[in-house]
C-alpha cells in the first residue's frame, strides 16, 4: 500500500511538475532567463559580474549607449547631446524621463551617481576614475570635468548606471549600499519586482520608458540562477528556459543548429582562455622560460576545440576592438623548435610548475591541459589544480601557483587602455602574474589625452608590443560566442565589448 | 557441544546464479586493467588528440573519445588504479585503524570503553559525506585528501564492529579457558579474538570497497578529488557533463565501470556474508 501511495505521489508530483513547465512554455509574455550564478548585489556602483549586469543593465539607463554593430560609434541615451572641450565635458539630459518610482529625472541625479560611484570606488569605477568633478548646471545640463583631458568619457560613460538622487540621499549613512545591494529604483525598461534568493529575480516591463520596445515585447522576466552549464544546456533545449548564458559550446552548437532553434554569433570578451604567467615565481619568472612555454602551445588544439570558431590572438586587444593594433602584430603560432631553443637559453629544462584555473568554465580547464600536454613535450611539467574562483586567483597572487587562466575584461565599448589597466598595471585585480613595466604605466597613462587617432594608435601600439614581448600571458584562442535562440523568440544581440548579457528591452516573442 | 577454538577457513562454494561468477569476471577484469593498463588499453590515456574529439564509440574507439580526442576506454582502463586503487587504500586504512581501535575499546575497562565509543559516536553524529566534504575541503583538493578524509569518516564503522565482536567474543567458553589458565589478555586477544574478528571484518571490508568507490568518485565529481588529466573516473564524469547531450558515451562508460564495480564488491560481499553466516 505504501509503494503504491509511494508511486501514485511520484506520479502527480511528475504531472504537476508537468502542469508548471508548460505554464512557463505557454505563457508568451513572460521571459525566462537562465543566468549563470545569482547576483551577490543589484546596485550598480558595485557590480561587477555577468549575472549581476544582467540586473541592472535593464533596470537602470545610462547617459550613452552605443552601437553593437560599432561599438566606436556612441548613441544618446538619458544624454541627447555631449561635447568635449578639453578637460570639460557637457551633457544635454533627455526631457521627460522619470524613474520606476515616478520622481523626475535630471542633473541631480547624474551628479549624485558619479559622486557616489567614485566614493565607493567598486565596481565599473575604474572606467570613470579619471573624473575630478560632476558639476549640475541647469537641471537638464550637466558639466563633467576630468582630471586630464582624455577622449574616452562618454564612451566609458556607457557603462554607468544613473540613480535617483532621492534614493541616493534617503540612504546616505553606507552611501545606501545596504539598500542598493537589494532594491532598485532606475529610469530603464524593466522595473525590479522581487528577489527570491537562491532562485530567481523577477523584473517587469517599465510601459513608460522613454526607450522604444520592439513589437511583442516581454512584460515579465524571470532571471533564473542556474549555475551548471550543462543545466542551462537541458532546460533551454527542453523549453523551460527563453534563453540562456555560457551555454557550453558544444552544447550550444548542437542546440543552435537543432530543430526550433537558431544561432547568434558574435564577439565578447568573457570566454577567452587567456593564461597568465607568475613573473615572480620561478620558473615562470624566467623570461625565456615564459618565452618557450608561448612557443610551444598547441593553439590549434584550442582552436580545434571550438570546433573551428575561434582565432588565435595576437596580443591584448582583439581585432575587432575600435582603434585595435591587432593586424599589426606578428602571428603567434606553435613553434616547438624555437620554444626548445627558448628552454635551453633559461637552463630550466625539466621543470615543473602549476596552474590554477578557476572551476565550472571547461575552456580553461581545457587550455591549462593543453599547456600541460604542450609543456609535456618540452619536458616541462604543469600540474593542474582547479579551484573557486577566489581560490584560484589568491594561489597565483600568493606566489602558490605559476599560472592562471581567466578571460579578459574590458567593458568599456572603445577604451583600450581599459584591457590594460585591469590586467597588466600595478594593481589591477585581474593582474594575477604581478606584470610590471614602468614604460606601459606611462604609456596607458597618456593614451587618452591624445586626441589624435593615428598618433593614439601608434602608442597603443607599443603598450601591446610591451605585454607581447614580455611572454606574460599565452592567448590560447578567441572563440566566437554562440548563443541558441529559440525560434519562437528573437532580438537577441551580442554586446562585442562586456561579457554575455541579454538585453531584454530588445527580445520579442514571434 | 563442541565449542570450536580456531576460525573457520574462508572459501567460496560454487555460487547460485549467475551474479557471482560475474562479479568475480568483473573483479578479474578490475585486476587486469590495475595490473596491465599499458597492455589493455589501446591509447595514450593523456595526449591529446584533437582530429578524434568527442567520437562516438567505434571500433578504433571502443567507449568513444572525449574532448581532447582521448580514447575514453583507455582513460577508464587507467583510471582504475586510481578510483579503485583510492577506494581500497581507504578501506583498508580504517579497517587496521578500527580493528586495533574497537579491540581496546573492547578489552578496556568500562571508564575507557565508555569514553572510546563517545569519541565514535561523535563521527557518527555527523553525516557522513557531509564530514568528508568538509574534511577533504579544509585540507586541500587532491586524492591523498580525498584518501584522508574518507578513512577518517571510515574507521568508526569497523571499530564499532570489532569492539562488538570483542565484547560477544570475551565471554565465549574457550577464552575464559584461556584466562582460567592464565594466559594474558594481549594473548588471548591475538589468538582467541582477533581472528573471530577478522572474518567478519574481511565480510565488510569487501562491500566497503564498492561503498569507498562511490564515495571515491563522488567527491572527484564535485571537483574535491583528482586534477585534470588525471583519469579518475569520477572526475571523468565531472568533465563529461557540459558534453553530455552532444557525447552520451563520455559520461555513461565511466559511470557504468563505478556501478559495476560496486555491485560487483557488493555480491562478493554478500557470498562472503552468506557463507560465514552458513
Amino acid at each position: 500500500m505504501k509503494l503504491r501511495n509511494g508511486i501514485l505521489g511520484i506520479a502527480l508530483g511528475l504531472m504537476m511538475g508537468g502542469v508548471s513547465y508548460s505554464a512557463f512554455a505557454d505563457d508568451a509574455s513572460t521571459f525566462v532567463y537562465a543566468d549563470a550564478g545569482e547576483p551577490s548585489t543589484i546596485d550598480p556602483a558595485k557590480a561587477n559580474v555577468n549575472w549581476e549586469f544582467t540586473v541592472t543593465r535593464n533596470i537602470y539607463d545610462r547617459l550613452i549607449d552605443f552601437d553593437l554593430a560599432d561599438p566606436s560609434k556612441l548613441l544618446p541615451a538619458l544624454a541627447t547631446e555631449w561635447t568635449q572641450d578639453g578637460k570639460v565635458w557637457t551633457f544635454k539630459l533627455r526631457d521627460g524621463v522619470t524613474f520606476h518610482d515616478g520622481s523626475p529625472f535630471d542633473a541631480t541625479d547624474v551628479k549624485a551617481t558619479l559622486d557616489r560611484l567614485l566614493k565607493i570606488g567598486q565596481g565599473q569605477s575604474y572606467l570613470v576614475d579619471d573624473i575630478a568633478s560632476v558639476t549640475v548646471v541647469d537641471p537638464m545640463t550637466v558639466k563633467i570635468e576630468t582630471k586630464q583631458p582624455t577622449v574616452f568619457l562618454a564612451s566609458n560613460l556607457s557603462r554607468i548606471e544613473m540613480l535617483s538622487h532621492v534614493d541616493i540621499d534617503k540612504h546616505k549613512d553606507d552611501q545606501g549600499q545596504a539598500w542598493f545591494n537589494e532594491n532598485a529604483n532606475g529610469t530603464g525598461p524593466y522595473e525590479f519586482v522581487s528577489w527570491t534568493r537562491g532562485t530567481q529575480i523577477e523584473l517587469k516591463r517599465n510601459d513608460k520608458w522613454w526607450g522604444k520596445f520592439p513589437e511583442k515585447p516581454f512584460d515579465r522576466v524571470l532571471d533564473r540562477f542556474v549555475t551548471d552549464g550543462a543545466n542551462r544546456a537541458r532546460g533551454l533545449e527542453g523549453g523551460e528556459f527563453d534563453l540562456a548564458n555560457f551555454v557550453p559550446l558544444d552544447e550550444a552548437l548542437r542546440i543552435g543548429t537543432s530543430s526550433g532553434f537558431h544561432m547568434v554569433e558574435g564577439n565578447n570578451l568573457w570566454a577567452w582562455p587567456a593564461i597568465y604567467l607568475n613573473m615572480d615565481l620561478a620558473p615562470t619568472n624566467n623570461k625565456d622560460f615564459r618565452d618557450a612555454l608561448v612557443k610551444a602551445f598547441d593553439y590549434n588544439a584550442m582552436v580545434q576545440s571550438f570546433q573551428g570558431k575561434a582565432e588565435v590572438g595576437r596580443g591584448p586587444i582583439p581585432a575587432w576592438f575600435p582603434g585595435s593594433p591587432e593586424k599589426e602584430e606578428p602571428e603567434i603560432k606553435t613553434d616547438l623548435d624555437a620554444a626548445k631553443a627558448a628552454l635551453a637559453k633559461s637552463g630550466l629544462a625539466n621543470a615543473k610548475m602549476k596552474c590554477s584555473v578557476p572551476a565550472g568554465f571547461p575552456e580553461f580547464r581545457f587550455a591549462a591541459t593543453v599547456l600541460q600536454s604542450s609543456a609535456q613535450q618540452l619536458g616541462v611539467t604543469v600540474e593542474i589544480e582547479e579551484q573557486p574562483f577566489v581560490e584560484a586567483i589568491t594561489a597565483i597572487k600568493s606566489d602558490k601557483s605559476n599560472c592562471f587562466v581567466l578571460g579578459n575584461a574590458n567593458l568599456s565599448p572603445s577604451d583600450a587602455t581599459k584591457f590594460f589597466s585591469a590586467h597588466y598595471l600595478k594593481g589591477g585585480f585581474y593582474n594575477s602574474g604581478k606584470f610590471f613595466d614602468q614604460t606601459l604605466q606611462d604609456l596607458v597613462a597618456k593614451l587618452p589625452t591624445i586626441a589624435d587617432a593615428t598618433e593614439r594608435g601608434k602608442l597603443l601600439k607599443q603598450a601591446a608590443d610591451i605585454v607581447v614581448d614580455s611572454h606574460y600571458v599565452i592567448w590560447t584562442a578567441r572563440p566566437k560566442t554562440v548563443v541558441p535562440e529559440p525560434d519562437r523568440i528573437g532580438g537577441y544581440r551580442i554586446d562585442p565589448a562586456e561579457y554575455i548579457n541579454a538585453r531584454f528591452w530588445e527580445m520579442y516573442s514571434k | 557441544m563442541s565449542i570450536s577454538t580456531q576460525p573457520a577457513r574462508w572459501t567460496i562454494t560454487r555460487p547460485k546464479g549467475v551474479l557471482l561468477p560475474l562479479a568475480l569476471l568483473v573483479l578479474a577484469i578490475l585486476a587486469a586493467f590495475t595490473l596491465l593498463p599499458g597492455v589493455i588499453a589501446p591509447h595514450d590515456p593523456i595526449a591529446l588528440a584533437m582530429a578524434d574529439r568527442l567520437k562516438p564509440p567505434s571500433l578504433t574507439h571502443i567507449f568513444g573519445t572525449d574532448e581532447g580526442g582521448r580514447d575514453v576506454f583507455s582513460r577508464i582502463v587507467y583510471g582504475t588504479r586510481y578510483s579503485l586503487g583510492v577506494a581500497i587504500a581507504i578501506v583498508f586504512a580504517s579497517a587496521l585503524f578500527g580493528v586495533i581501535y574497537g579491540a581496546i575499546s573492547g578489552m578496556a575497562r568500562r571508564g575507557i570503553d565508555n569514553l572510546m565509543m563517545r569519541i565514535v559516536d561523535l563521527f557518527f553524529g555527523f553525516p557522513a559525506l557531509v564530514l568528508a566534504l568538509a574534511v577533504a575541503a579544509s585540507i586541500g583538493r587532491g586524492l591523498d585528501s580525498v584518501a584522508l578524509s574518507l578513512a577518517i569518516i571510515w574507521w568508526p564503522g569497523y571499530a564499532r564492529l570489532v569492539r562488538g565482536e570483542v565484547l560477544r567474543l570475551r565471554e565465549r567458553p574457550h577464552v575464559e579457558a584461556a584466562r582460567a589458565l592464565g594466559v594474558s589478555e594481549m594473548t588471548i586477544l591475538r589468538r582467541h579474538i582477533i581472528p573471530f574478528v577478522v572474518q567478519e571484518v574481511n565480510v565488510r571490508v569487501t562491500t566497503d570497497i564498492g561503498y569507498a568507490l562511490v564515495a571515491v568518485t563522488a567527491l572527484s565529481f564535485l571537483g574535491l578529488g583528482a586534477n585534470s588529466p588525471t583519469p579518475e573516473w569520477g572526475l571523468l564524469i565531472r568533465d563529461s557533463r557540459p558534453y553530455f547531450g552532444s557525447a552520451w558515451w563520455y559520461l555513461v562508460f565511466p559511470g557504468t565501470m563505478i556501478m559495476l564495480t560496486a555491485t560487483a564488491f557488493s555480491l562478493i560481499g554478500d557470498a562472503l556474508a552468506s557463507r560465514r553466516a552458513a
